[in-house]
């Protein structure tokens, strides 16, 4: 289990928006190697399935935007070759191989949000905005097994019936349709059920309160003050221009004055406490295990 | 998870946000970052408008039996989404959102449109586009609602609305793709990225056809039907 499911999902999530807002906007190259690492290290870091074809889509973007960047885009002032009358230039280039970077950091980064915001998490941050649209919310996300679970019924029956043909590719859409009719008949005359039986328990008949199981703890106040002091290092240094930087018609060299030096900690910073987060637990847990020796561990005697 | 009891405050807040808030952060966010300056604008942008309708979904008064209605079709929808996601480029949730839209009116079409992009991206992968996504559907959604009238009972005319809706979705996260990796909107990238993602416009926008004309007239009996027996 991830350490972070025990965050409040409110704290992951700012700083989640944090890092990809800053990350994504600040047009830094420093910024994106840094946000890629750090993405890397945590998604290898946060414990649970792991899908390996992300490393496959990720190469591949990056290559298809180093190819592709250089074939249409024609700014740049180092020309290396003239393909029917088009400059191909080592600037569009490297803006390829930056954006493809940029791209394979937010979605490394997103990997490791969907693991970690399960979809009851985001049920509770919509509640904050509205509890209406946190019921409709929840609500969809009970009917789409049960809607799975009829739709295979019906498909079943009307098979067992002789009705359901899977001939041609016509008839299959038929059939395909006539099971989605059937299910919407169900699907109405089961909201209608449902939604009076709401009201019959007093569902909007006064004022709503909520419960949810994540506590505002200490732990969440830290981590929520640490990743804006350290965003906010960031965003000084941006806004400063110590992070502008240019690709056309040259490559710049990234700025290192001590603004940009403070933009460029504060965002590693803030991309590594995720990692040293879930790091340093496993580790203490590791330690705290470690010291209890065998002896210390009485089996139960029958 | 706080409801705010004072009724002045309340109406202040739904004067403050939209019309200083939401241009604060957009400004804020341009200064900034400078070289990112239209990009960050759009996005934020396109978020914040989500969110503040979402928030206007919770002022109104909605019926028990609609908001139960409105989740029963994002579910719908996503459960479409899950079976036709062997097929790439095709997913009947523009279809699903215009015929719901249709009946339930233009505020449930944006929440059904938008949630639905929410929902099925959980298993379609989340990623930056969701919002605009979200965004993009929900407008969709929205505006057959508004031309609810034109619509209704009248398949030529749903055809032509979902071709050109599901043609325009494409030509919008087109847009997108543009402003966000080059900042400014460079015509020839968009050309060069609408060519590229030609092939699956248009099966989008044809296989949205193909699901109106499966879909239209169990949608029409039914949901007029409920519409007239429980006064939805």
């Amino acid at each position: 289990m991830s350490s972070f499911q025990l965050f409040n999902p409110a704290a992951v999530f700012i700083f989640f928006a944090c890092v990809l807002v800053s990350g994504i906007f600040t047009m830094n190259p420093v910024i994106t190697v840094i946000s890629l690492a750090g993405a890397i290290l945590f998604f290898f870091v946060l414990p649970g399935q792991k899908n390996n074809r992300i490393h496959i889509c990720t190469v591949l973007m990056t290559l298809a935007c180093m190819v592709f960047n250089p074939v249409f885009g024609h700014n740049g002032a180092t020309v290396i070759a003239v393909i029917n009358n088009h400059n191909v230039t080592v600037e569009a280039g490297l803006y390829g191989i930056f954006l493809g970077l940029m791209l394979s950091a937010a979605v490394y980064w997103f990997a490791s949000f969907s693991q970690i915001m399960t979809s009851d998490k985001i049920i509770y941050i919509l509640g904050f905005l509205s509890q209406k649209a946190a019921l409709v919310l929840t609500m969809a996300l009970r009917f789409i097994p049960a809607y799975i679970r009829k739709a295979k019924q019906i498909n079943d029956s009307q098979k067992a019936l002789g009705l359901y043909k899977d001939e041609t590719i016509i008839s299959r859409l038929k059939g395909g349709a006539r099971v989605f009719s059937i299910l919407l008949t169900y699907m109405i005359e089961k909201t209608i059920i449902t939604s009076d039986s709401m009201s019959a328990r007093g569902y909007g008949g006064g004022r709503r309160r909520s419960f949810s199981l994540y506590p505002f703890g200490k732990r969440d106040v830290i981590f929520l003050t640490v990743s804006l002091v350290f965003t906010a290092c960031t965003v000084y240094a941006s806004s400063k221009g110590a992070l502008f930087y240019n690709f056309y018609p040259f490559a710049d060299t990234p700025a290192t004055d001590f603004t940009a030096l403070t933009g460029y900690t504060g965002y590693g910073l803030l991309c590594l406490s995720p990692s040293v987060i879930e790091g340093g637990n496993r580790i203490r847990w590791r330690y705290l295990r470690s010291k209890i020796s065998h002896s210390d561990i009485r089996f139960p005697v029958r | 998870m706080t409801v705010i009891r004072n009724e002045k405050l309340r109406k202040a807040l739904s004067v403050v946000i939209p019309f200083i808030f939401i241009p604060a952060v957009v400004l804020s966010g341009v200064l900034v970052f400078r070289g990112k300056s239209y990009s960050y604008g759009i996005f934020a942008i396109s978020v914040l408008s989500v969110l503040l309708f979402i928030c206007g979904f919770d002022r109104r008064k909605t019926g028990t039996r609609r908001l139960v209605l409105i989740s029963a079709a994002v579910a719908m929808a996503c459960v479409g989404r899950a079976v036709c996601s062997f097929i790439p480029a095709v997913n009947p949730i523009t279809a699903i959102t215009v015929l719901f839209a249709v009946y339930l009116g233009s505020e449930a079409g944006f929440m059904i449109g938008a949630f639905s992009a929410l929902i099925s991206n959980i298993f379609a992968g989340q990623g930056v586009w969701t919002p605009f996504q979200m965004f993009a559907w929900g407008m969709i959604g929205f505006f057959a609602g508004v031309f609810a009238k034109y619509l209704e009972n009248h398949t030529v005319r749903l055809c032509v609305y979902v071709f050109f809706s599901g043609a325009a979705y494409s030509f919008i996260m087109d847009v997108w793709s543009v402003m966000w990796a080059y900042n400014t909107f460079n015509f020839k990238f968009y050309i060069a990225s609408i060519t590229s993602a030609a092939p699956y416009t248009v099966v989008y926008a044809v296989s949205n056809v193909i699901f109106i004309l499966l879909l239209k007239k169990p949608f029409s009996e039914k949901l007029g039907r409920i519409k007239i027996k429980y006064g939805i």
